[in-house]
């Protein structure tokens, strides 16, 4: 009885963490809120740390829950990130909600309540199981996106997100129909079990719903057919939240994404690669094209962030093909992209903390001789999610297109070298503007705050990450990185 | 025979509320016929022999959905010449028409090949104690979790709603 | 046997809705003597003796006035906003027994049109549907009173189905049926096996749920006629608005069988005595909706939704979890 508690003690800590806030919400000033939230999510981030590697694959309350609740490296490690992100939005963005008026104390329990759905996300063996979780994440989302609800843009965001979301959120649910249908089961396991004994007809209605449930996931990613919300809405949302969102909650999507390609229809992804491959390739393009054009930096990191789905969508498709790196490299770039753009939006939260104007190039030109520090860690952000040899970003691309190389998707790893190359002149720009400019205005002093320091320690890690090795003891480099990775993936294939 | 006419008659109840959902541009006439189509709906849980369902979807949607976007609708009380103009609508839900065909065409085929045995449902299908079963017993998680998503929604929902001054609207 | 089931089915469909219909119309007379009385008035005393042909009257007036449909108004939903009121009140009697059941000339006759085994929720859900009747009429008609009269009544009806469900719920949890039959079969032993005596918050909660449900006073808020001339029905005229009001009052009869028949129960044993006593009973709760709208004022919208929510719903709640808890230990 303890020890199966003990299994859903993390996901516990995170919901009632929620409740506590909810009940605090008005006695508390913020930054109490603020702390609590933290502790709570520190609290399951430890747990969960202790846990990692050592636990066998099994099943939270199987006489119960059936296997509807799955505990193995794979979700632990993708808990890690989505408590490690919200901790990183929360204490990064201190002084940011002090900053607005707005914020107040719910906006910590719908956090929390989005981490809860994420948890819930990656541990979920089940499909109606998985639909809920997702809910729970979005709708929260949804409500975080408008939390300046007195602003047009805002609200103009979030309404635009949460009519397309819902509807696209309809199509998982009509996927789960479709595939009970063939089955007579929503569980994974048996869907796999189905899936695996060849009988051509009828895994036709699975595969329809397997697209289905893709239309939802490829939606929520910002791939590009669906994309046309993306930058809206990352530019209307509070910048933490937008943080969060492109850190956090992007990751969650691909936790069920690989679940499914890699449990569910892993006999059948070499019918929707090819699917996979052309939306890999307008995602590519098409995500390029938003990022060029755009002029405020937020937009443009939002571009660019449709442009980081499409590199894991080539190693996506290549899980169909045959290479074994496939998966363990999404794994490695999501924490690449996750430190990187939690960084960058990071720098412009705590920038946008003093100032309530636009960013744009234009407001980043002499940076550095205003914030040299803060500077040279955009830099740094900027360097990796471009993909420069020594950051994390590096890495994390050399594995996706050797993953591609080694399946024979060599046009596809063709086009994301081509992209990354177009990627360096909107990260690039950046960095020109920050360096090569006068600055326009006085010199000031540059305060210490926590908030720099964090940002600080992501940047350190960003550049181990992508140098290190395990020299030093409890913080994994790159080797130790893509261990991981292998280890989570490994632990999936156990199963069968 | 009788249940083939009844399930075609409900079909088409059906398919009519939910075109008119979407084709009326008066919300009102959208809503009623929303309420048509859910009432299909409940009628095609009672051909199922699942009156538990049947009037569960009756008193959810019928009775609370329906009539709180009925009080949306009053609320807000839009006026004809106040919704947005969309000249080229139908032609827009032709296109998409042909476009989602062919997906349709493919979920007809696939359903056809589908066997043609039946699924026996057992002793008490239907009852309530064989609904409280499947929903506290085989689906307790995702049943409970639907907990957390509603208060979710709820907060975010008041969270937007809720008036309070503001500085710099 | 399939024919004369369906015979005697139709027959009793006739017979409740003739039935009902004529209480409906005695019903009218019933208020205007029981408030005249209570006010000190003498009420309707002209057409015939004591005023009884009053009834008739209204009847010929309603009949014969004209049939206006306003301009503005939406047609179709408004021409068939009253039929949905008056037709989903009958509608909802088919799951109530109005007596019990009797041998008469060597044929055993239920007095239910359908023993459905959830007839509970069958009831609720046919009323939530007749909801529908004054929203819909007042959203068609295009009258600012019709409008605001439709604003409370989404309100209100959604609020008080939450109370009347939850009430309802830990009643049912010791029953352990749907069935109004079985409610009455578990309440056979006397007075003291009563469900009120275990449940008396569920069945107060239920029977002030009630006089929101049936829109009567002190929740009059639908039609109120002092605030907003009459609501969801200013724009109706003849035999329209007479549908909106039979329906409203069959429901105050039906309403009033389903509390005896719920908490205090019902017709007993089956034996006469019983059977007169569910109708004494029945009387009582009819009388009860008269009285309140004598002694008592009108109360405010708000004040209704916070009564709701923040007084009803939480004892419902509570209610529910103690019985839970009683009946687990």
């Amino acid at each position: 009885m303890f020890e199966q508690l003990f299994l859903i003690l993390p996901m516990a800590i995170v919901v009632m963490g929620a409740f506590v806030l909810l009940l605090l919400s008005k006695t508390f000033s913020l930054d109490k809120l603020n702390l609590v939230a933290v502790f709570f999510l520190s609290l399951s981030f430890i747990i969960e740390i202790l846990r990692f590697g050592t636990t066998t694959v099994c099943y939270s309350f199987p006489e119960i829950f059936g296997k509807m609740y799955i505990i193995d490296d794979f979700s632990i490690l993708f808990d890690l990130m989505f408590t490690a992100g919200a901790i990183l939005t929360l204490l990064i963005n201190t002084a940011y909600f002090k900053s607005r008026n707005y914020y107040n104390g719910e906006y910590f329990a719908l956090i929390l309540f989005s981490v809860f759905g994420m948890m819930i996300l990656a541990h979920s063996n089940e499909l109606v199981t998985a639909f809920i979780a997702l809910e729970i994440a979005s709708l929260s989302v949804f409500a975080l996106v408008g939390y300046h609800k007195y602003n047009k843009v805002s609200s103009e965001a979030m309404m635009k997100y949460m009519i397309l979301g819902s509807m696209t959120g309809a199509f998982f649910i009509l996927g789960t129909a479709f595939i009970y249908g063939a089955v007579g089961s929503t569980n994974l396991e048996d869907i796999a079990a189905y899936v695996n004994v060849p009988a051509e007809k009828d895994l036709v209605l699975v595969l329809i719903g397997g697209i289905f449930i893709m239309v939802t996931i490829l939606f929520k990613m910002g791939a590009v057919p669906f994309h046309s919300w993306v930058v809206d809405v990352y530019q209307g949302a509070p910048f933490p939240v937008t943080m969060f969102m492109a850190s956090t909650f992007k990751i969650a999507l691909f936790a069920i994404a690989l679940r499914l390609s890699l449990i569910d229809f892993a006999s059948l992804n070499i019918v929707w690669s090819e699917i996979l491959q052309v939306i890999t390739v307008l995602t590519l393009i098409g995500g390029s094209f938003l990022a060029i054009t755009q002029k405020s930096i937020k937009r443009m990191l939002a571009g660019s962030s449709v442009v980081h789905s499409g590199y894991m969508l080539i190693a996506y498709s290549s899980i169909g093909l045959g290479s074994d790196m496939a998966a363990p490299a999404i794994m490695f770039y999501l924490i690449s992209y996750f430190l990187s753009a939690a960084g960058a939006f990071g720098i412009l939260s705590f920038i946008a903390t003093g100032s309530k104007k636009m960013m744009t190039y234009e407001d980043f030109k002499g940076f550095s001789e205003r914030r040299p520090y803060l500077s040279a860690m955009m830099a740094i952000f900027m360097l990796s999610l471009s993909g420069f040899p020594s950051t994390i970003g590096f890495l994390g691309k050399f594995y996706i297109f050797t993953s591609a190389i080694e399946s024979g998707q060599i046009l596809l790893a063709g086009l994301g070298i081509v992209t990354a190359f177009i990627s360096v002149y909107y990260y690039f720009k950046l960095i020109a503007m920050m360096y090569f400019y006068p600055s326009t205005d006085q010199q000031k002093k540059f305060p210490f705050d926590f908030s720099g320091l964090l940002i600080g320690v992501m940047a350190m890690m960003v550049i181990w990450g992508g140098v290190g090795t395990s020299l030093i003891p409890f913080i994994p480099g790159a080797n130790g990185l893509i261990d991981i990775a292998k280890q989570a993936i490994d632990s999936l294939q156990n199963v069968l | 025979m009788l249940e083939n006419s009844i399930f075609v008659l409900l079909a088409l109840f059906l398919l009519l509320g939910s075109a008119g959902m979407v084709g009326f541009k008066q919300t009102l006439f959208s809503a009623i016929s929303f309420m048509m189509a859910m009432l299909a709906l409940a009628g095609m849980f009672a051909l199922l022999d699942n009156s538990f369902l049947f009037l569960a979807q009756i008193m959810v949607s019928v009775g609370a959905v329906v009539v709180l976007s009925l009080l949306v609708i009053v609320s807000v009380n839009v006026k004809e010449e106040n919704l947005p103009k969309e000249p080229a609508k139908f032609r827009w839900m032709l296109f998409a028409v042909v476009l989602v065909a062919p997906l349709a065409i493919v979920i007809y085929k696939a359903l056809t090949y589908m066997p043609h045995t039946w699924a026996k449902t057992g002793e008490g299908y239907g009852s309530l104690k064989m609904m409280g079963m499947t929903l506290f017993k085989d689906w307790v998680l995702p049943f409970e979790i639907v907990s957390v998503l509603l208060l979710a929604a709820m907060v975010g929902a008041i969270v937007i709603a809720r008036k309070e001054p503001s500085n710099d609207a | 046997m399939e024919v004369a089931y369906i015979i005697e089915t139709l027959i009793k469909i006739v017979v409740i809705l003739l039935v009902f219909s004529a209480l409906a119309g005695f019903g009218t007379y019933f208020e205007r003597k029981i408030l005249a009385f209570m006010q000190r008035r003498l009420g309707p005393m002209h057409v015939g003796p004591f005023g009884l042909l009053q009834i008739a009257a209204d009847g010929i007036k309603l009949f014969t006035k004209e049939d206006i449909v306003p301009t503005n108004a939406v047609g179709p939903i408004f021409k068939i906003a009253p039929v949905i009121t008056a037709a989903t009140a009958f509608m909802a009697a088919a799951a109530i027994p109005f007596l019990p059941q009797f041998t008469i000339f060597g044929y055993t006759v239920h007095p239910i049109v359908a023993d459905v085994n959830i007839g509970i929720l069958y009831i609720l859900g046919v009323m939530a549907v007749g909801f529908y009747g004054p929203l819909l009429g007042s959203l068609a008609s295009s009258n600012k009173f019709a409008l605001i009269s439709a604003a409370r009544a989404a309100s209100v009806f959604i609020s008080y189905e939450v109370v009347t469900g939850l009430s309802l719920l830990a009643p049912l949890m010791m029953v352990g049926s749907f069935s109004l039959i079985d409610f009455n079969n578990y309440q056979a032993g006397g007075i003291g096996d009563w469900i009120i005596w275990s449940q008396p918050v569920a069945f107060v909660l239920f029977w002030i749920a009630a006089f929101a449900e049936t829109g009567r006073t002190p929740f009059h808020l639908v039609a109120n006629d002092h605030e907003i001339i009459d609501g969801f029905g200013t724009e109706y005229s003849g035999m329209r608005w007479g549908l909106f009001f039979i329906g409203e009052y069959a429901n105050m009869f039906f309403i009033s069988f389903v509390i005896v028949l719920l908490f205090l129960g019902g017709f007993g044993d089956g034996s006469v005595l019983g059977a007169l006593g569910f109708l004494l009973k029945m009387s009582f709760f009819f009388f009860f909706f008269l009285w309140t709208r004598a002694a008592w004022p009108d109360i405010r919208p708000d004040q209704l939704m916070w009564l709701c929510w923040k007084v009803l719903m939480p004892l419902a709640v509570i209610n529910v979890v103690v019985t839970g808890f009683v009946m687990m230990f």
